[in-house]
């Protein structure tokens, strides 16, 4: 999680919370623009218009600059970056904007910090100058163990009308990391100036990205003597915003990604071969066919087995089971993998380690197997659009069978054998091939391989409905329910129960409950349970009112058409089937039963149907989400479907005592 | 033992008392020795990573970790695999490694000593949701230095012995069971722990004396202690606040209130401890806070004392047993109009001060004029009372059954503790945000209903000190209500009172029913019956469940519900209140039927039969 935008992450961390950070303070100057020193200070009227024109807003930045110079320095290559803001504070307390965290890792180094308050006092400005830097680790989110650090302080005295200046430089050690330079963050910015400054020798790449970026960015280059100056500009761009269960930011906010090709002669990220290269060179120091344990061990799990896939399920189970997820990143570690023998007796490992020694059993096993780079769904680059380090943040292995490629990633150990982590579904894959590569794309998942069911046979019993369920589930559902299984304990299984199947009401209750295939993650997964449901029959005279919509999911997935601006994501598409079957008991017939109701759309829809079989009537209803991203277009589709499901919600059955009982 | 997903055999805990190499100070060497056997998979994932903590350190002195094999293998752990991080919420610096060869079925072993400066009070907790086998308290020490030692909660007896110059003080607990923690209840008070204080040194006197008294000076010593910028800052703060021309004394006080909270931010870092520093910053820390009020409070002869009190959520004083442990907040006190002051929260003013320090010991300190004689007595912060937290809902609801409508007209008001998150700060946002905030609430009352219009009243920091209630108002539309039989429809009435905790399932109960404080719910609906229709199924509508506590002879809690129909209108009303902050364990089952009485009205609905 806390790697900065400018250095890939490692598994299940999300970009968007990286950007965050980064965004906070990715901060600049230019070669040809002011620097903070001589830029004019606003006057009182200049600082009204401006209060004015962001009146929602708790600030602002007049500047916000990064000047990058990529050079020769006694012949060795020295790359620095001056970061220069000026943000205009709004309001007399806000702490968190007044605090800020300028984080490096190993490779990079924070110097000449220098940041101040201005604070106006009738028509000029009194200097309040920061002098408390911290200097501390920072570790938190699904890390156990990282090499970054922050170095913190406030600007102090911060009230209405403040100025808050900020310049520092970062010394950047390793050249394949320079990042991005984002033109949007948490508040609008009057001016932002990215510009790289390279030496003769060096052959710099760029990236325009984010939307409408080629509209939004100005772009210039020019020859200054043996320098070659590229510089982007973007003028009064508002606060970016986010919105739940949204597509990556790194869609949204205009940005540039920069990268060296070639420095001198030698080749750097030059495409895609230039980025597999370097990967190939660091996890080509690991010894993966050493250990004669790990060898020993692959032979006992094979044993008796000689079809590919069964092989290879086992060891992929062995590994999920065996191995904890534990994340040390430590410098170039954060890229290298460990040695299979070491992760075996360790017992614990990060994405890398597992799926090296994953890849290291396989092969063993005399299976092909290969390293995997991939970045989860936040990420939205491919890799020809973005060569560099930014485009990935996670390692698995990948089993090339003949007829099929299955990504394997065992940080997971619910998954069933041949799924992918949902959160890399579509993606595209860096498999490793020896001195060559593939990029293949990670496939989606189909809605009916994930898919949930609930069926009932139910009676009543003055205001209770009691019957006998069966609920299922196959896929991700699957996992999810695995994994929420694992947490229960022993005796707190029937609540969880009663929470998780719940039918009719919150007085929902289960009795008895049997599973199937718990210990098999590659097996569905069943329940069959008797349930109570008190308070759920309405008798008023003669008459019984049930309503057989005993699950009603989605109830509540209106959406705010008017106010969402953003697509909605889901993790993985998906069907569900509701059954209920009311019996009829003597001395009552049926009255009435609700008319089907059908509604179709290409990446979702439902049906639902009553029937009366003999002495039972039964509701039957199937909803199917076939889409992992639901456009904006859609919306209105989408509540108009919602809004019909929650009136097909609301129709009961009604059943009345025979006259003469 | 196997039910568990871990289970501490051993939980080892030293503090050994000795001078430093030059024989001039008194340091601690603490010890930990853990021994967990890990059963599951989770139980592996939550205890393979150790963090160790060095704040407040001068030298780790010994760290050993190891695994067990279930087969009986020793995996040590070498120190290449251990790490040293410092941490950024100056939580300070932490050794963390991860134990390797864990799996299920395996034993984590790990044992560490830190060497501090020698500091005398402290709490050690035992008791955690999965269960202790052996648990070793110990405290070793020159024997002129005379401690206090407390069990609680039949942790194991203390005993104390000297030998050759040297004090050791024991206490043993085993088999301490898991401690799961119960809704409606505390559990941290529950736990078995100890805490210990030095009570004497019989070599040297002590800088303070170790009961309340002497902690209640080194308190008063700290914040009125002022140097000459810090008193040119209180006397900027008095002039700013205009509390010089406020009538009355409280008066004077609201505006120090008003000004200090609302142009300082709290920040609570100790650079902010000096009322220069946060009038020059516009931040102060908590302590800050207090300082400055008090100051300024003193400057301007207003009387009042301080209060030294712990959370009862977590280890409530003791008033018995005096320790440092237990002064976590110091409010005022105003003897002369019975109020309670926060000092630094902003969202609590005069007379408010958050639930947890209510109906829980504290220090009441009286400070002399000259802050030298003052006067400590222990006494109890009084419970808030049931008129003061209120949650009121009024609807008055019209049905378009064509459509299967209901219109609804709701107000829902908010008194006390129940408005305080959102009353103080209301008028400081954003139209837009306010309108976020209303339609949460709304929605969160009444899932699945579109908005049509909605406003706050009585939305500002003013009506919040003047105890006025918070009012919501709204005007909403609900298809979700009604449901269809063919010609006839049922209103699902209960639902209009929106979500209720529930409290179905019953198990083992083994702590007091606590309810954060006394509060309760007036709700009025009333129906508007559609032309050509009539109301059927009333009687689900009548519910009592009133519980009298034994000893009091008063009702202490209930729910009652009933209506009246008057021509075409039917009016429901429903009260439901909790009279006390928390109820003994024998009143759990009534205190569940209150409960759930108002989770089963939730289930309620009505018909609304065509008339023929």
């Amino acid at each position: 999680m806390f790697f900065s935008a400018r250095f890939p992450a490692d598994s299940r961390l999300v970009v968007t919370a990286c950007l965050g950070v980064f965004l906070v303070f990715g901060q600049p100057e230019n070669l040809f623009a002011q620097s903070a020193a001589s830029a004019r200070l606003p006057t009182p009227e200049e600082r009204e218009a401006l209060r004015i024109r962001y009146e929602e807003e708790p600030a602002v930045y007049l500047y916000h600059n990064e000047q990058l110079r990529i050079g020769w320095k006694s012949g060795k290559l020295d790359i620095r970056q001056d970061h220069d803001s000026r943000m205009l504070f709004f309001s007399n307390s806000i702490p968190a904007l007044a605090t800020r965290n300028l984080a490096y890792t190993s490779f990079s180094r924070i110097s000449d910090i220098r940041a101040e308050t201005l604070v106006p006092v009738r028509n000029k400005y009194q200097t309040y100058p920061v002098t408390a830097i911290s200097d501390e680790s920072s570790i938190s989110g699904g890390i156990f163990y990282d090499d970054r650090r922050e170095k913190s302080f406030f600007f102090p005295g911060i009230q209405a009308g403040a100025l808050g200046d900020l310049h520092y430089t970062e010394e950047i050690l390793e050249p394949r990391f320079l990042g991005a330079f984002y033109f949007q963050s948490y508040v609008p910015i009057e001016e932002a100036v990215f510009s790289v400054t390279i030496d003769t020798g060096i052959s710099l790449q760029y990236k325009l990205l984010g939307h409408e970026a080629e509209q939004v960015i100005r772009f210039e280059q020019e020859q200054v003597g043996d320098q070659r100056v590229y510089r982007w500009t973007a003028k009064e761009q508002a606060a970016w915003s986010s919105e739940d269960n949204a597509p990556s930011l790194l869609l949204e906010i205009p940005h540039v990604v920069v990268y060296l090709e070639q420095v001198g002669a030698e080749p750097l990220l030059s495409g895609v071969p230039g980025l597999y290269r370097w990967y190939r060179s660091l996890t080509d120091s690991v010894s993966s066919l050493s250990n004669e344990e790990v060898r020993l061990l692959t032979e006992q799990i094979t044993r008796g087995k000689t079809d590919s896939r069964e092989k290879a399920q086992a060891l992929f189970a062995w590994v999920q089971d065996n191995i904890r997820y534990v994340a040390f990143e430590d410098g170039l570690g954060g890229f290298v993998p460990r040695d299979a023998g070491l992760v075996f007796h360790r017992k614990y490992g990060d994405c890398k380690d597992m799926a090296n020694l994953l890849c290291t059993m396989l092969v063993s096993a005399g299976l092909p197997a290969q390293l995997t780079w991939i970045g989860t769904r936040d990420i939205p680059y491919r890799y020809e659009e973005v060569p560099t380090p930014l485009v990935d943040n996670h390692m698995i292995a990948a089993l090339i069978l003949p007829d099929d490629t299955l990504f394997l990633d065992a940080t997971d150990n619910t998954l069933a054998f041949g799924f992918p982590s949902s959160f890399i579904q579509g993606k595209q894959a860096l498999v490793a091939d020896g001195p060559s590569y593939r990029l293949i794309e990670v496939p989606e998942i189909r809605a009916d391989q994930n898919r949930m069911e609930e069926r009932a046979v139910v009676h009543w019993n003055g205001r209770q409905l009691e019957g006998q369920g069966r609920s299922s589930w196959s896929g991700y559902p699957a996992f999810e329910m695995r994994r929420r299984l694992g947490e229960v304990r022993p005796d707190g299984m029937p609540r969880f129960l009663s929470g998780a199947l719940e039918l009719g009401n919150n007085k929902f209750s289960v009795a008895e409950h049997q599973f199937e295939g718990l210990s098999d993650r590659n097996a569905p997964l069943a329940v069959d349970f008797h349930f109570t449901v008190p308070d759920y029959v309405k008798e008023v005279g003669d008459e019984v009112f049930i309503n057989l919509q005993l699950d009603r999911r989605l109830r509540e997935s209106q959406i705010d058409a008017e106010r969402r601006k953003r697509d909605r994501v889901f993790d993985y598409r998906t069907e569900h089937v509701h059954e209920v079957a009311l019996e009829i008991p003597e001395g009552y017939r049926l009255q009435r039963f609700p008319e089907p109701v059908t509604w179709e759309h290409p990446g979702f829809g439902f049906n639902l149907n009553y029937r009366q079989e003999g002495n039972q009537v039964i509701m039957h209803r199937e909803i199917r989400l076939d889409t992992l991203q639901l456009g904006v277009a859609d919306f209105p589709r989408w509540n108009e479907m919602i809004r019909q499901l929650n009136s097909a919600y609301r129709e009961m059955v009604v059943l009345v005592r025979d006259a003469g009982d | 033992m196997q039910d568990f997903p871990a289970i501490i055999l051993k939980d080892f805990r030293q503090y050994a008392f000795h001078y430093d190499s030059l024989e001039e100070n008194l340091q601690v060497d603490y010890t930990e020795h853990y021994i967990i056997r890990t059963n599951t998979l989770s139980a592996v994932e939550e205890f393979n990573r150790v963090y160790i903590s060095l704040s407040g350190t001068n030298e780790l002195v010994n760290l050993q970790a190891r695994c067990i094999s279930p087969d009986g293998k020793v995996i040590e752990l070498g120190e290449e695999s251990m790490k040293e991080i410092d941490d950024p919420e100056s939580a300070g610096a932490y050794r963390i490694f991860a134990i390797e060869g864990l799996v299920p079925g395996a034993e984590v072993e790990y044992a560490y000593t830190v060497r501090m400066d020698a500091r005398f009070y402290g709490r050690d907790v035992y008791q955690r949701d999965i269960p202790v086998k052996e648990a070793v308290w110990e405290l070793i020490a020159p024997d002129f230095l005379v401690f206090g030692v407390k069990s609680y909660n039949g942790m194991g007896s203390v005993t104390d012995s000297v030998k050759e110059g040297y004090r050791r003080i024991h206490c043993a607990g085993k088999d301490i069971p898991e401690a799961l923690s119960e809704r409606y209840a505390l559990y941290q008070p529950y736990l078995q722990r100890l805490e210990f204080n030095l009570l004497q040194n019989l070599q040297d006197d002590l800088l303070y004396d170790q009961d309340w008294s002497g902690m209640a000076k080194r308190y008063i010593d700290l914040i009125y202690h002022a140097d000459k910028a810090d008193i040119k800052a209180m006397n900027q703060v008095i002039k700013w606040s205009g509390a010089k021309a406020a009538r009355t004394k409280r008066e004077k006080v609201v505006a120090l209130e008003r000004w200090i909270k609302g142009n300082i931010s709290l920040q609570d870092t100790r650079f902010f401890d000096y009322p220069e520093v946060m009038v020059e910053n516009r931040y102060g820390s908590s302590f800050g806070f207090l300082r400055l009020m008090s100051l300024c409070l003193s400057h301007m002869g207003i009387y009042h004392e301080l209060v030294l009190v712990a959370d009862r959520e977590g280890y409530p004083l003791d008033p018995e047993f005096p320790n440092w442990t237990y002064l976590e907040e110091v409010f005022l006190y105003f003897q002369q109009f019975g109020e309670y002051l926060h000092p630094s929260a902003f969202e609590y003013r005069m007379g408010e001060i958050p639930y947890a320090y209510r109906g829980t010991p504290a220090v009441f300190v009286q400070p002399g004029r000259n802050q030298t004689n003052l006067l400590t007595r222990t006494g109890v912060i009084p419970e808030s009372t049931l008129n003061r937290n209120y949650d009121d809902l009024q609807a008055e609801i019209r049905f378009e059954v064509e459509e299967s409508v209901a219109q609804i007209e709701l107000e829902r008001s908010f008194k006390g503790y129940r408005a305080i998150a959102l009353q103080p700060y209301l008028e400081f946002l954003p139209q837009e945000t306010i309108l976020e905030v209303a339609n949460d609430l709304l929605q969160g009352s009444l899932p699945g209903a579109e908005i049509s219009s909605s406003r706050f009243e009585k939305a500002t920091l003013s009506d919040a000190e003047m105890g006025e209630p918070l009012v919501l108002k709204a005007q909403m539309r609900s298809e979700g209500l009604l449901e269809r039989a063919g010609q006839r429809y049922l209103f699902r009435v209960g639902e209009v009172i929106g979500p209720q905790v529930e409290m179905y399932q019953s198990g083992k109960r083994d702590y007091a029913v606590d309810v954060q404080y006394p509060h309760g719910y007036n709700r009025t609906i009333v129906l508007h019956c559609p032309e050509g229709y009539r109301f059927d199924g009333l009687d689900e509508l009548r519910r009592s469940i009133v519980h009298r506590s034994d000893s009091m002879q008063t009702e202490d809690m209930g729910f009652v519900s009933d209506y009246t129909l008057d021509g075409d209108s039917l009016k429901i009303e429903i009260h439901e209140y909790y009279s006390n902050t928390s109820y003994p364990v024998e009143d759990f089952d009534a205190f569940r039927q209150v409960i759930n009485a108002a989770a089963d009205f939730n289930k309620v609905s009505i018909l609304l039969e065509p008339v023929r």
